[in-house]
Formats: structure tokens, sequence, C-alpha cells
């Protein structure tokens, strides 16, 4: 075989053949690296760059250390808008551009939304809200110029990362609480629908501004939607099927009219059910296969649906990363790669960031092993 | 009788919140007792609708539906429980850990433990092991529920047990403790008296760890 370039790899691996290896990913929204464990890599490698996160805590790594653990993907991302800044109160806690606030506990490691701003659950008050404005220009200035410096290079498979702050369901609930919004959804439909259908109308303009930049010039765009826990679906099928499909499709249709790239949905936890649904309205590649979850076992999950499915994670972070040893780790690469690489069809990539206290030689495994290993 | 709690419970399982105060309102009328429609049919109901939940034949938003209803039905029912003097089953005592804000498998537990006659003290997230102590001192609650949802914050259910056995009040309580990144193993070594892997299974352990 051809010396394979990362980019081929991976598009090799998204179209269903096996490449001289698994591509691996590291840096994505969902798949990157929390930064008080990059720290600690970055003491084990002799690395002292300062460290730039793109959103919170979420790491965007250097290049020089993607060099050096082979990761085949490099990413961009859409910029702030000019309208809007991210201003911390002196608690650190803060309103996004949504309207939601999120804080985080004093010495803790991640923020979470702990107010919910639509609070009367009536259309007038949807009709009052102040969205964001999806047409700043701010959000692709010089973006264009990036990607085609990346696009020219002709090297690494360049995703898309996603352009909005969450998906259409997890929006729906960040903005209305997360009670009120699933009584809505049986006992107030019509509201239900109104703000969904809203939320679904901004997303779209997101992409649209973003993909225009871009869609041409890059290999994977990144959509999604927290539709499962560790063990069931947030919302029953029919459920997800009457109120939150029909507009996921009309979203995936959207991007698919302005770019070519694959389409890569995220959706957490025990999604099994639903997964011939995101089938059906086009999503290609799934992230992150969390193999901890109930329904999702690697193995069931590649015979029922590799055909139609590129699995891109599944790389535990709840057990295994965080608290096996080097070897557990490599063993369980060995074993993903085994369980969805066959024929292609799969990224290796941890099923969601790193989280602090993962050891830095467990990192150093997973990406060795990744490398190393293959069917021949 | 029974076909007055059957129609109790059936309406409370099916979410029809439109339905809640006449229904209660006649079965009070017709000659039952609080205690009677509590324990026969939103209880009963609340247990059909845990047990469904576990199997994954509903989910949250049918669960948060019923536990509207029961909120509904209590409110015609609580000035008569306490009238009569009534006590619950036991007292819950559940919050999320130091270091951490998620609350939605906690308050779907907290929701699960009411349905089941339980007194429920939510104090909320980000705990710290002191706090948790001084509600067990004030509340004296039968079983303390502890809650994480992240590896980094999972340590920290570790910390409150040992800061409650050093307070001297561990034998007061049953602990039981739950979220996404727990196991039973995880439980045993920090000194839990149980693990529950969802909000169903934590009221069965619950009422098992209370021999009720």
């Amino acid at each position: 075989m051809e010396t394979l370039t990362p980019r081929k790899r991976t598009l090799m691996a998204l179209n269903h053949q096996e490449p001289d290896r698994v591509p691996m990913d590291l840096g994505g929204g969902a798949t990157t690296i929390q930064a008080k464990a990059y720290e600690e890599l970055k003491k084990v490698i002799g690395f002292s760059k300062p460290t730039k996160c793109f959103t919170r805590y979420h790491v965007e790594p250097d290049s020089e250390i993607l060099e050096l653990l082979e990761v085949d993907t490099r990413y961009i991302r859409i910029k702030k808008p000019d309208s809007w800044q991210l201003i911390m109160n002196e608690d650190e806690s803060y309103v996004d551009e949504w309207g939601i606030l999120w804080e985080k506990p004093r010495d803790g490691l991640y923020w979470s939304m702990v107010s919910a701003p639509l609070k009367k659950g009536t259309i007038e008050e949807l009709k009052q809200y102040k969205w964001p404005n999806a047409h700043d220009s701010g959000r692709v200035k010089g973006l264009r110029e990036e990607t085609l410096s990346l696009h020219k290079q002709s090297k690494y498979c360049i995703v898309a990362d996603i352009p909005v702050a969450a998906g259409i369901l997890d929006l729906c609930w960040f903005l209305r609480g997360l009670e009120n919004f699933f009584v809505d959804l049986l006992l107030n439909p019509k509201y239900a629908l109104k703000l969904i259908e809203l939320v679904t109308e901004i997303q779209k303009e997101l992409y649209t501004v973003y993909l225009k930049e871009i869609g041409d010039l890059i290999d994977v765009i990144v959509t999604g939607d927290d539709l499962g826990n560790q063990d069931s679906l947030l919302i029953g099928p029919d459920t997800y099927r009457k109120m939150i499909k029909p507009f996921q499709r009309d979203l995936i249709n959207h991007i698919k009219n302005l770019t070519k790239a694959k389409l890569f949905f995220h959706s957490c936890g025990a999604i099994r059910k639903v997964i011939p649904d995101l089938i059906e309205i086009g999503v290609e590649i799934l992230n992150p296969v969390q193999t901890t979850a109930t329904g999702m076992n690697p193995m069931e999950l590649k015979r029922e649906f590799g055909q139609d499915l590129v699995f891109w994670g599944a790389i535990d972070t709840q057990r295994i990363l965080p608290f096996g040893s080097p070897k557990e780790v490599e063993e369980h690469v060995c074993k993903r790669i085994v369980e969805l690489g066959r024929g292609g069809g799969y990224v290796l990539a941890p099923c969601h960031n790193i989280q602090p206290g993962t050891p830095p030689q467990n990192i150093l495994s997973l990406y060795k092993m990744g490398k190393q290993f293959n069917f021949k | 009788m029974s076909e007055v709690f059957g129609k109790i419970a059936q309406s409370l399982i099916a979410g029809k919140i439109d339905e809640v105060a006449i229904i209660t309102k006649k079965a009070l009328n017709s000659g039952s007792t609080a205690k009677d429609i509590l324990n026969q049919g939103l209880m009963a109901g609340m247990g059909v609708v845990g047990q469904r939940f576990k199997a994954n034949e509903i989910y949250m938003p049918e669960v948060f539906v019923s536990a509207k209803w029961m909120h509904i039905a209590m409110a015609i029912l609580k000035p008569l429980l306490i009238e009569t003097g009534l006590a619950s089953v036991a007292k819950l005592v559940i919050g999320t850990v130091k270091g951490d804000l998620h609350d939605i498998g906690k308050n779907l537990v907290g929701m699960m433990f009411e349905g089941a006659g339980f007194d429920v003290v939510d104090i909320g997230i980000n705990v710290e092991p002191q706090k948790f102590i001084d509600i067990i001192k004030e509340q004296e609650p039968d079983l303390l529920g502890i809650s994480a949802l992240l590896t980094t914050t999972m340590p920290n259910m570790g910390e409150t047990i040992k800061a409650i056995k050093e307070a001297g009040i561990r034998d007061q309580i049953k602990i039981l403790v739950g979220g996404p990144p727990l196991n039973v193993r995880f439980a045993k070594e920090i000194g839990a008296d149980a693990y529950a892997s969802n909000a169903s299974t934590a009221v069965d352990k619950g009422k098992e760890l209370l021999g009720l």
C-alpha cells in the first residue's frame, strides 16, 4: 500500500475501506482534553508552550503534540461574534449568547448550566426573547484563509467543529429548563414545537454563515444532540420521532445542501433505539460511541449498523482511560479496533474529553497502540 | 373502594393533569381517607411509573408529568395528612457532592422516593461535606443519598462519608450513592451502604437498606 497521508487514511476509513491503520483523532469539542490533564501530559512530554483553550477548559492541542501522537485530524472552529462578549463575573459565572447562566464551583473543573432563561413558557415570551444573531460577521473573520491554509497542505482530515453551543433538543431544555421543557413536550406541544422551530432556524442560519465560508474545503462537518444518558434515552423514541427528529432532518438536509463533507453526529449515552432514525435522516459518522452506556455494545453496533455508519470514538473515558493501567489501555485500544475497525468505518478517539487525573502515560499508550495496531 | 384507587393510579400513570383535582376530591368526598388515597392511589401509581421507567418503557417526560400529577394531588391531601398526624414512610436527604453542579439524576431519584412515600429533603448541588453533616444532624434522616456525575468529583463522595464518620454520626443513617461513573466496587471502597444505577433501583435499594 502507498504511504497514506493522514487525510487519505481518514477518508478511506470514512468511506468504509480499511486503511493501513485506524485513523486517530484528538482536539474536537467532544474529543479533546481538559486543561489540567493537558498540563500533566505536557510535563511528561517536556513541552512548555502555554495551553490554549477554545472554550472554557477545552484544549486546542498544539500542533507539535498532535504530530507526536500522530493524530490524523485537524480542527477549524467558528469564531466569536463581534456583537457579544464573554463577560466573566467575579465568581466565574457568565451568561452565554443564548442567555443561559453558567456557573463553576470554586476550585471546580467544569461549568454547568444553572439557570434557564425562558421562565414563562409562553409563545409571547419567545417572540420577545433576544436570540443570538447568526449573521454577525465576526463569526467567520479570517476563517476561510485559515481553512485554505490547511486545505492546501492536503495533509490532514479537516473537521469543521460544531458552530453552535449544542444541539436542538439540548438548547431547548437549556433555555427552558429540563423539567419544564420535558413536561412541555407532552402537555404543551404547541409551545414546545414553536421553541424547537426557533432554535432550529437559528442553527440553520449559523451553519449557512459557516459553510458558505468553508463548506468546499472541509472533509467532516460536526453536528449533534445529546439524546441519551448512561442507561436510557432522555426522551422516548415516540416523542423524539414526533417532536425532534423532523427538525434534525431539516437541519441535516440544510447542511448537506451547503457541503459535501461527511456528516458527523455527536450524541452521548444509550441511544441504540434511535440509531436507525439517525441513519435515516442522513447521519454518516456516529460519535462518541459511549460503550459503557446500556445497549452500546461495539460488536453489536458494528454488526447492525456498520454498513451505514462510521464509528468515531469508543475509547472509554469513564473507567479505563482515567483509572486503568497503560497495559489495560493498550488492550482496550486493540479490542476496540478489532471490534470496530475491520473494513474501515472507525476513527479512534476518546469517547469524550480526556479528564483531569488521567495519567499522561495512559494517553500516550492510547495513541501509541492506535498507531501500532493493524490487521496485517 | 379499590376501583377508586385504581382510577387515581391510572390517571397518575397516564399523566392526565386536567383531572387530578376532580378525581382526588371525588375520592375524598366519597369517603376515602387521605392516607388511603396516598398509599393505594398515588404511591401505587408512582410504583408502576418507577417500574416502567426502570424497564425503559417510559422516559423522563412521562415521569415528570406523573410526578407533577402527584404534587398537585399532594397539595390537596397534605393538610388532611398533617391533621391526622401521619408520618411518612421514612426520610431521605439527598444532594450532589462538592464540586459537582449536576442534578438531573438526583432530582429524578428524589421524585421516585417521594412517589414511594418518603419525606425528601433535597439539599441541592455542590454540597460541602460539612453541610451534609449539618443537615443530617438537623433533619435526622433515615437515608442519605449522594450523587455525582463526574469521574473528577466521585472522590468527594469518599471525603463526605469520611467526614460523616469523623463527626460520629455514620451509624445513624444508611448511605446510598449513585451517578454514571460509579459502580458497586467504588461504593464499597468509599464505605457507602449501597449503590444504585438508576432512580427506580435507588428506591428498591433504599427500602431494602431500611428493611421496608
